[in-house]
């Protein structure tokens, strides 16, 4: 998670919200913020889709941090997932950090939701000590001060592969200003639409990536939208 | 006064009847005595069997017994004139009854037995004696009963004939039908065959054979001549290959692998010694599609027929047949377990037919006293682990074998392709002007593309299916393995507790809970995999539809729980059964069930009380089984691409549960039915499936 970046002097928070829809997760992370004098409190019930009544829920807690589990429909506590619960609270500036499971199904989804959640934690590297690097990060952001990790750079981004499935597309990139050799599956969503129907192999994207993230997995991208086709690039 | 030790008639019947409970059996020993006695030919002949008062007749033309060899011999239980070692007089024949036990339940079969006798060393005499049952019932000791051996002058020739009369059990078809197939494979009836099927080195049998006409023995009933005349056929040269085991006196063996002419394609020496009885083993196998039998002479059905008469491993040792091997359901080489443990190019009971023929003079094998099998002893021991071993050899020849075939029909049809290309090349070249052969070469190309996207589009589909088969494997090796750790972590958690000091034990125990409740969770998940790859799952046969969809369901049971979904299965109320394997109906029913939870899961969708209903029931003349749930229905994609590889509503997911469950149902001979939605809030599939009784016409 965003590399090496540790705030150590800064104190975590008293009281800490969470929203988790497993009731065995929920109390372990409790029973992990206790041992840490950290008071734990949860939120937790059925929200369907009504994301403005959880948002409400988790304010009237008045805790100053929340952690988030991403996938919240397994057991039925809502249809949303959490990366839109870290992205209604961040609209209000509201300290949010968002744990997952990190499985290949979430991967996509989150990278699109990437440049609104300051903080993805997978459940395996959870650390309770951490909690006010999390909540600093976040702060960071708000402040529009990011961390080296989340600072955006205008970026090119270079199309070598197109997967059309029957109803799906996705894009292999290379980032040359990050790691000019990995290629990485850049969903459709995160490009500007107009461009799509354009898009083919060899053509170069200009979009703003956080190119000081050590992990894929921390990679974001916004405003993809302006497009260099293959023969411009090679001037033929 | 001298006193001798007497037997109550009670002890007959604990050495008869209880000893050798099946009547087939018994009647075997008295044909065997014709054996013995040199005959070639024995006639059992079956009067009124199942009238209650039946009686049955055992003629042989052996040598006959003297007066003295009666009194001696055939009235004295238990014991044998055949001391071990010693060959019959004429044809030298190494006896194969014992004891006489067998010969006595035979004998008890009915209230009265006479022998009449006709020793070939005393021609135009004849013996005869009778043996009344009812009397040892009247009488305190076996002894009590008096007996007379009448001797007669006679013109008929040498031989034995033994008459049981009064039979009171009622001897059933099905005994009829056992003692008819006991008969027919008591002398080898694949040595008729041996001429056709030997290569040479059999030779020394043959050469034996022209000092021994032979032995049969005739059962004179229909059933007999039904079961004949199919035993009677030869299907040898059908069977794809032919699998050998010679062991030497010297406790070597040659292991070979023979083609249907019985040419030698494979041999080698055992890497071990055996310490058995020289024995030869052949298995014949074959292959029962209706590919391998297209261009042959003889239909699969009567293949089929015949296997299933003569099928599995019958023993022979001396000539003579020992039962039980070879016979129905008996598979003590284990050759289906083998088949199962490694189902590629091995043979099955049903599939193969084989032969041990022992030449036991040392005596190292001993035939059990109710005379069904050898006593498990070393030498029997080693017997089968050679053919173990030698099947061993053989399945690994074979594999090897296939892969190399693999590789050369892959070479053969990149030469064909480039042959074919060449050949077009060719042919354009000769027929178009250069102006007309650019637009041929367009289309020929445009043609090539299309056909190169197809075969991409497969390969991915073989790639991912490749990749789906190891996530299984590894699955199952991990769930094996995962035992452990499991077993750790409850330990662990009994050391904890105890360190934790008394006041704290309350707050330990509510995390203890916890623990042991994922303990419980992962438990349950990992042992998914290994329940659904176990192999009697992919056994072909009687699938009851009920039973297998109750046992998901119970299966899925914590995984339910964990998606908040309730599954509730309603079994119809009578007995469903269809043909084919169960692991076809476990994909099916499974991945409808997980394309049910993806639903719910959807972004968006909302739904309080998750459920999912399983219904079956039969319309009289399908199987029907329904699946639905109430999470929203087909959405983002059209009904009819939902069957198709690759179609995916879910992030990353591979798109191939429903074209599992379409290709599934076809394999089964079903049908499936979709309903986009219906008035229970989702969708529904209606799968229709041939019941067993119709594809059997039972």
């Amino acid at each position: 998670m965003l590399g090496t970046v540790e705030f150590p002097d800064i104190e975590p928070p008293r009281f800490v919200t969470i929203v988790d829809d497993d009731p065995e997760d929920r109390e372990d992370l409790m029973d992990q913020l206790r041992d840490h004098n950290i008071e734990p409190r949860a939120v937790d019930g059925r929200y369907g889709s009504d994301i403005d009544r959880l948002i409400a829920d988790v304010r009237a807690t008045g805790s100053p941090f929340v952690i988030c589990d991403h996938r919240l429909q397994i057991k039925n506590l809502a249809s949303f997932n959490g990366s839109s619960v870290i992205k209604a609270l961040g609209l209000s500036k509201h300290p949010a950090m968002l744990l997952t499971m990190y499985q290949s199904t979430n991967r996509l989804e989150l990278r699109e939701a990437r440049a609104d959640v300051p903080v993805v934690v997978s459940r395996h590297d959870f650390d309770v000590s951490q909690l006010g690097t999390y909540a600093e990060i976040c702060r960071r952001e708000f402040a529009n001060d990011p961390v080296d990790a989340r600072r955006a750079h205008r970026t090119l981004i270079g199309i070598k592969g197109i997967n059309r499935t029957y109803n799906h597309t996705e894009l292999y990139v290379t980032i040359p200003n990050w790691r000019p050799d990995d290629a990485i599956i850049l969903p459709v969503a995160c490009i500007a639409s107009d461009l799509v129907p354009q898009l083919e192999v060899g053509d170069y994207l200009l979009g703003d990536v956080n190119v000081g993230a050590k992990e894929e997995d921390d990679l974001f991208f916004k405003n993809v939208n302006e497009i260099m086709k293959a023969n411009e690039v090679t001037g033929s | 006064m001298t006193d001798h030790l007497k037997f109550s008639p009670d002890i007959l019947r604990r050495l008869g009847e209880e000893l050798v409970p099946d009547i087939d059996q018994g009647i075997v020993e008295l044909v065997k005595n014709g054996y013995d006695a040199d005959a070639t030919t024995c006639k059992i002949t079956l009067a009124d069997p199942m009238s209650g008062n039946g009686s049955i007749a055992i003629i042989d033309d052996g040598i006959g017994m003297t007066g003295n060899q009666i009194r001696k011999g055939w009235l004295v239980i238990g014991r044998s004139d055949k001391a071990k070692g010693a060959l019959t007089s004429k044809f030298k024949r190494v006896p194969v009854g014992d004891k006489g036990l067998g010969r006595l339940a035979a004998l008890r079969l009915g209230n009265r037995v006479i022998l009449t006798t006709r020793p070939a060393s005393e021609p135009g005499k004849q013996y005869s004696t009778s043996l009344d049952w009812l009397e040892y019932e009247k009488a305190d000791v076996v002894e009590d009963v008096a007996l007379a051996i009448a001797e007669t002058e006679t013109d008929l020739p040498h031989g034995t004939e033994i008459r049981i009369e009064g039979i009171e059990a009622r001897i059933t078809r099905t005994t009829v039908n056992k003692l008819a197939r006991s008969l027919l494979l008591l002398s080898d009836p694949f040595a008729r065959f041996d001429d056709q099927l030997s290569n040479g080195r059999l030779k020394s049998t043959k050469r034996s054979r022209i000092i021994d006409p032979g032995f049969s023995a005739n059962l004179l009933t229909m059933e007999f001549k039904d079961l004949q005349a199919k035993v009677g056929k030869s299907y040898f040269s059908d069977a794809e290959y032919r699998i050998q085991a010679e062991l030497h006196a010297n406790g070597n063996a040659t292991f070979r692998i023979m083609d249907w002419k019985g040419e030698i394609v494979h041999e080698a020496m055992a890497g071990d010694t055996f310490h058995a009885p020289p024995f030869t083993f052949d298995l014949w196998v074959f292959v029962l599609s209706k590919d391998s039998f297209s261009t042959r002479s003889s239909t699969l059905s009567e293949v089929r027929d015949w296997l299933a008469e003569l099928g599995g491993v019958h023993v022979y040792e001396d000539g003579i047949r020992v039962p039980p091997y070879g016979g129905e359901e008996n598979d003590f080489l284990g050759l289906n377990l083998r088949r199962v443990r490694s189902p590629e190019v091995r043979p099955s009971t049903n599939t193969s037919v084989g032969r041990i023929k022992i030449n036991n003079t040392d005596g190292s094998l001993i035939q059990k006293t109710d005379r069904i099998g050898y006593v498990e002893n070393y030498a029997f021991g080693e017997l089968k682990r050679a053919c173990g071993e030698a099947l061993d050899w053989a399945a690994r020849i074979l594999l090897k074998e296939r892969e190399r075939k693999r590789e050369a029909d892959k070479q053969s049809k990149k030469e064909k392709a480039a042959k074919a290309t060449s050949d077009l090349e060719r042919v354009l070249s000769k027929n178009f002007k250069p102006t007309e052969r650019k637009k041929v070469d367009k289309a020929i190309q445009s043609y090539v593309k299309a056909t190169e996207k197809e075969a991409d589009s497969l390969r991915e589909d073989l790639e991912l299916y490749r990749s789906l088969a190891t996530a299984g494997m590894i699955s199952a090796v991990f769930a094996h393995e995962i035992g452990k750790p499991l077993g750790l972590i409850d330990n662990a958690i009994k050391g904890l507790i105890r360190l934790v000091p008394d006041e704290d034990q309350r707050k330990a125990n509510a995390r203890v809970g916890r623990i042991q409740t994922s303990r419980t969770r992962l438990s349950s998940f990992v042992s998914i995999p290994l329940r659904l790859l176990s192999k009697h799952k992919r056994r072909t046969g009687r699938i009851d539809v009920n039973r297998c969809i109750g046992s998901m369901v119970e299966m899925l049971e914590p995984i339910s729980a964990n998606y908040d979904t309730l599954i509730t299965f309603k079994p119809s109320e009578t007995g469903l059964f269809v043909n084919g394997t169960e692991a076809l109906l476990d994909g099916i029913i499974i991945n409808l069930i997980l394309n049910s939870f993806n639903a719910f899961l959807r972004d968006n969708f909302e739904q309080d009380k998750r459920r999912i209903k399983i219904e079956t029931w039969s319309d009289t003349t399908n199987i029907l089984i329904r699946i639905e749930d109430n999470a929203g229905g087909i959405d983002g994609v059209s009904v009819e691409d939902i069957w198709l590889p690759g179609v995916t509503t879910v992030a990353d997911g591979t798109g191939f549960g429903l074209t599992i469950v379409r290709d599934s149902i076809k394999d089964l001979n079903g049908t499936i039915r979709v309903d986009p939605i219906t008035d229970f809030g989702g969708a529904r599939f209606t799968i229709s499936l041939r019941p067993m009784r119709e594809l059997f016409g039972r």
